[in-house]
């Protein structure tokens, strides 16, 4: 036999225990050839080298736990089963009473009775201000109002003294007439100037109707009515002056009303929109052609800042008759309502999307200013943008007839509060000495605004310098000095905040605090530059 | 009643009752146990894999009716198609987990750290040849099977086993020679 064949054979043979032999004519060969021996030796070697010298035992009742196993898993099946069967017998009772209900639901729905039509109009979104609603139906009675979309504003008249006899008070409304034009009108009081009167200014969106009404009232007095119904816009003019002592008048010198009263108008109109936190008016106007004639189109935008979503009213004018012929409101891009004033029968509103908008959102309850995310700062906002920001309010005082600025704003934040928004107003009335009040203003939906006197001023110089204190300029005063560096020093405390009224213009919000050298250190927040004055009272 | 032997059921069809599968575990749990622990190196891997293939086994008896006459071969392919998944899996995962894998065999008691670092040695060894031959190595000298029930398992010809077989065991030899003599 050759080496070769007898080296295949000594392999087949390696892993066998070597009490087997070979066969005689293989030992025959090893006995002879030293190269073979060497080969099956080093052979043994290799597979000894890896022939593992221990083998694993199979844990001890694996074979148990494993038919246990089975048998559970079985048995789950088999229950599982049988507990189907058995919710399947159980159900089907409940199958065919469904089905029966089912029957009877169709029938009703073909049956006009008056009980299924009730279960049927389920309650429409509550408006936003549930409350006010309510007290309104209540004054009014015969106007049905199932399922609105309430908006109000009150348009304050304010006591006049002796100073303003002359001066007429008014304000300026704006109003689609029944041709499509818009009205700009004069809205006075007639009267004892010397009470508060306070019209009321209120629309909503009728679902049953399928129609917008607005009300001007007073003390609960109607004195006008205009509605879209019917396709077209109806005016009512219930004026009475010697009941309501309330007197409207066109202005004929306005050609087109300004941008916030186009806002205003919309806002009546579609009564969607009363918890703005921020109003940015967009004033565009486009000339366009719309069926060979040229048309103007003003757009208004409404921004609300905490969910980024945005209300856009579009109105095209002709500029030749100075007539609205249409209105289209827009969320984002989907679209909720349409007046073509002057067209019957293209005009009708969205009624299906509109009680889509999700008016309520349940987790935007009052809005929030995060403490992290609200920079510190105090700032001078103009009057008109905060009357936008909470035009329900009494800071609709800016259409005074005085027509100058009546009040001055800074805006900053409550620390302690961060859901209310804190408003320091400054009253300039010249009928008075200068009134300066701290408040607070919290917007949410339920109550819309709530102002509430927080603060008083507690020291007037003769060079006009007045210095604040509240607890919340405190809070704001220990927010707002652990981030600042130059402020950051070993055992600061009894930190203090100021607001100051340096000029006419200019204000500053200090923080005072003392370190336990006793050193004061006060901080101009504006700038966040520490002052090295070190002052004993920091009242004085 | 008598209990089947490893040749008896090495070629009989697949078990169906529960009798018979019981017979099976007792047959096979011990081979298995061992096939899959020279191949996972762990020794609760190789228990969690068994059950789980025995468990297969079992819940898919009927599918596997038509497995006949091969119930031990098909056994074990099973086996080691889910430690060669295993091994791609292993390998496509991050370097970390494979430090992971042998601080483990540095911690237990002294003799079963030992006993993985003897496997992890002939894994070593077996991994410098290619893997069929390696393969039918392992089954032929750690799993004691012969050419024949190794020839089932690959399904494939006896010849063909034997030859990997020799070309494997001579390669080791090169190699471990050359270790010794470098």
């Amino acid at each position: 036999m050759k080496c070769h064949r007898i080296q295949n054979l000594i392999l087949d043979r390696l892993p066998l225990p070597p009490e087997v032999e070979f066969s005689p004519d293989v030992q025959c060969h090893l006995a002879d050839c030293p190269k073979c021996q060497q080969f099956y030796c080093e052979c043994v070697k290799v597979v000894q080298s890896i022939r593992p010298s221990t083998s694993p035992i199979v844990p001890p009742g694996f074979k148990d736990n494993l038919i246990h196993r089975i048998r559970a898993n079985e048995l789950g099946i088999r229950y599982e089963r049988s507990s189907a069967a058995d919710k399947s017998r159980l159900w089907k009772p409940a199958y065919v009473i469904s089905l029966a209900l089912l029957i009877l639901i169709g029938l009703a729905w073909f049956e006009p009775h008056a009980w299924f039509s009730c279960l049927w109009n389920r309650e429409t979104p509550l408006p936003a201000d549930l409350r006010l609603a309510q007290a309104f139906a209540g004054e009014f009675p015969s106007i049905p109002r199932t399922g609105v979309l309430y908006q109000s504003r009150d348009i304050l008249f304010r006591p006049l003294n002796d100073y303003y006899r002359e001066v007429h008070q008014w304000y300026p409304i704006s109003i689609i007439d029944e041709n499509g034009k818009i009205q700009c009108m004069k809205l006075s009081f007639i009267g004892d100037r010397k009470e508060k009167q306070i019209v009321k200014d209120e629309s909503w969106y009728d679902f049953d109707r399928g129609s917008f009404i607005r009300i001007l009232s007073i003390n609960g007095n109607p004195f006008y009515i205009n509605a879209f119904e019917d396709n077209k816009i109806v005016l009512t003019n219930l004026q009475d002056s010697s009941e309501n002592r309330i007197n409207i008048i066109s202005i004929e010198s306005y050609i087109l009303p300004q941008p916030e009263e186009f806002l205003n108008l919309a806002s009546s109109l579609s009564a969607l929109w009363t918890d703005c936190n921020e109003v940015k008016i967009v004033h565009s106007k486009t000339t366009e052609r719309y069926h060979g004639k040229p048309i103007q189109q003003i757009k208004s935008t409404l921004h609300k800042k905490n969910d980024y979503t945005n209300l856009y009213y579009y109105f095209n004018f002709r500029p030749d008759t100075n007539q609205i012929f249409e209105i289209n409101t827009y969320l984002h891009k989907t679209p909720l309502l349409s007046i073509y004033p002057t067209q019957k029968s293209e005009a009708r509103p969205y009624p299906r999307d509109l009680q889509q908008i999700p008016l309520l959102p349940d987790n935007k309850k009052y809005f929030r200013f995060d403490k992290l995310d609200a920079v510190p700062y105090i700032r001078t906002i103009d009057l008109n943008t905060l009357r936008e920001t909470a035009w329900q309010g009494i800071l609709y005082a800016k259409l005074d007839p005085c027509l100058y600025p009546i009040a001055r704003i800074v805006d900053m934040f409550d620390f302690s509060v961060p859901s209310k928004r804190m408003v320091a107003i400054v009253y300039d009335n010249p009928d008075h000495c200068p009134l300066i009040l701290l408040q607070s203003i919290s917007l949410n939906r339920r109550y819309g605004l709530k102002i509430e006197k927080i603060g008083r001023p507690i020291h007037t110089s003769k060079s006009e310098k007045t210095i604040w204190e509240s607890h919340f300029l405190d809070a704001a005063a220990n927010h707002i000095y652990q981030i600042i560096p130059s402020f950051i020093k070993p055992q600061t405390n009894d930190v203090r905040g100021y607001l100051l009224k340096e000029s006419q213009d200019t204000y500053a919000f200090l923080i005072a605090g003392k370190t336990t050298d006793k050193t004061q250190i006060i901080l101009f927040l504006d700038r966040l530059t520490a002052f090295p004055q070190t002052t004993n009272d920091s009242n004085s | 009643m008598k209990s089947p032997s490893l040749t008896e059921l090495w070629e009989a069809g697949w078990p169906q009752s529960q009798e018979e599968f019981e017979a099976f575990v007792e047959v096979f749990q011990e081979r298995l146990y061992r096939f899959l622990y020279y191949r996972l190196r762990n020794l609760h891997d190789a228990e969690d894999v068994m059950q789980s293939i025995f468990l297969k086994a079992y819940n898919e008896r009927n599918k596997l009716q038509k497995v006949k006459n091969q119930a031990g071969p098909y056994l074990f392919r099973m086996a080691m198609n889910i430690c060669i998944d295993r091994h791609r899996k292993k390998k496509r995962e991050p370097p970390t987990s494979e430090l992971d894998s042998t601080n483990e065999l540095q911690i237990g008691i002294p003799a079963e750290a030992m006993e993985q670092a003897e496997i992890g040695r002939i894994y070593d060894i077996l991994q410098q040849i290619p893997e069929k031959q390696a393969e039918v190595i392992r089954l032929r000298i750690m799993d004691e099977l012969s050419f024949s029930e190794i020839a089932k398992v690959f399904g494939c010809f006896e010849t063909t086993v034997r030859t990997r077989y020799r070309y494997g065991i001579r390669k080791l030899r090169q190699i471990i020679q050359k270790e010794e003599n470098p």
